[in-house]
């Protein structure tokens, strides 16, 4: 019997101890510190868009036409300078205007389907920088 | 409960003070229905001294210091057992997902990094703090009497169970509402697993206890 006892409970810690590190390693396996450090910038970078476009809605409403370029909205204090910047390589997020109410934003996000999924989004190919997930905003639909 | 104990510790006590041997005791007890743990903790009371009066020793009391070692203890093992249980369920969302999940949804990441690392601060705590208590309990097997010790593998016991009973009702449940997909049963299975480890090992426990 007392041979018995420490070896079971050896077996047992051992049969946790597998379970756990499988549990762990597997974990680590599907989605990496990487993809979530990806997955942080790329949040980021959707509220960038996010904030983007909310702010030349704004700027809509008051002149009945679109931003020629961002910084215009810098220079009305509407938007912090970081904003137009990627958070990991500094490269300025993109902005082209298609029509008198339609405009495209464009960041370098690693995964554009889930930011277009979680903002709503319309994601569309552009020439410009297939490196760059462009995003098509109308003003005048969405009222922003 | 108290009295029963302090009626059985004066018996104890009477009958080593007239001379009756610890076989006899013992013999008396067990005829009267008392169970063997509680005979042989009660005897052991006593110390085997060549005293014309029956010699108490010290009795295992609840200190905080052995209160604090079983709380972290259990703590570790019910919180880690959930996290286990819910990074596993995560892993099995990931390779079998349901048709009606959203395409993405970035809590399911996070609710799998929170349980993983969960599970990776509490298993080193909980599987160093089993081997001390389980050292410390090997040089002095009374400590197994430690209520703290004893009420918290029963409640333990008790949550493993309610776990077990709830995992296979689910299943009847969903067998019954014709709905049995891979994904529940793999699911299933986790809950059944971790709870049966859980309850295999502390009625294990509560057993060698009562060889005492």
């Amino acid at each position: 019997m007392t041979t018995e006892r420490p070896d079971s409970s050896a077996l047992w810690a051992l049969a946790v101890t597998l379970l756990a590190v499988a549990a762990v390693a597997a974990s680590l396996w599907v989605h990496p510190p990487s993809a979530y450090r990806t997955d942080q910038l790329d949040q980021r970078r959707g509220w960038d868009l996010q904030h983007l476009s909310t702010q030349i809605g704004a700027y809509w409403r008051s002149h009945r036409e679109l931003p020629p370029t961002l910084d215009v909205l810098v220079g009305d204090q509407r938007i912090n300078p970081r904003t137009l910047r990627d958070p990991e390589t500094g490269a300025p997020h993109r902005y082209r205007i298609l029509s008198k109410t339609s405009y495209l934003l464009c960041a370098a996000i690693a995964h554009p389907d889930q930011i277009r999924e979680q903002h709503n989004l319309a994601l569309v190919n552009d020439e410009g920088d297939q490196s760059l997930a462009c995003y098509r905003y109308i003003v005048a639909q969405n009222g922003q | 409960m108290k009295s029963a104990g302090s009626a059985l510790e004066h018996f104890v006590a009477v009958s080593l003070d007239r001379g009756h041997s610890r076989a006899e005791i013992e013999a008396a007890l067990t005829a009267a229905g008392w169970p063997m743990a509680q005979i042989r903790s009660s005897l052991a009371a006593y110390a085997d001294l060549p005293f014309p009066v029956p010699v108490p020793k010290p009795k295992p009391s609840l200190s905080s210091r052995e209160a604090f070692l079983y709380l972290v203890l259990f703590s570790t093992l019910y919180f880690g057992a959930l996290n286990l249980g819910s990074t596993l369920f995560s892993l099995i969302n990931w390779s079998l997902p349901a048709p009606l999940d959203p395409a993405y949804y970035p809590w399911r990441w996070d609710e799998l990094r929170w349980s993983t690392s969960v599970v990776i601060v509490t298993l080193p705590v909980f599987l160093l703090l089993s081997r001390y208590v389980a050292i410390q309990v090997a040089r002095n097997p009374s400590l197994r009497l430690s209520p703290v010790r004893r009420w918290l593998t029963y409640l333990t016991l008790f949550l493993a169970s309610v776990a077990l009973l709830g995992d296979v009702t689910t299943l009847v449940y969903e067998v019954l509402g014709g709905d049995l997909t891979i994904r529940f049963v793999l699911k299933t299975l986790v809950v059944a697993v971790i709870a049966s480890m859980a309850f295999s090992h502390y009625l294990q426990d509560l057993r060698r206890g009562e060889d005492l």
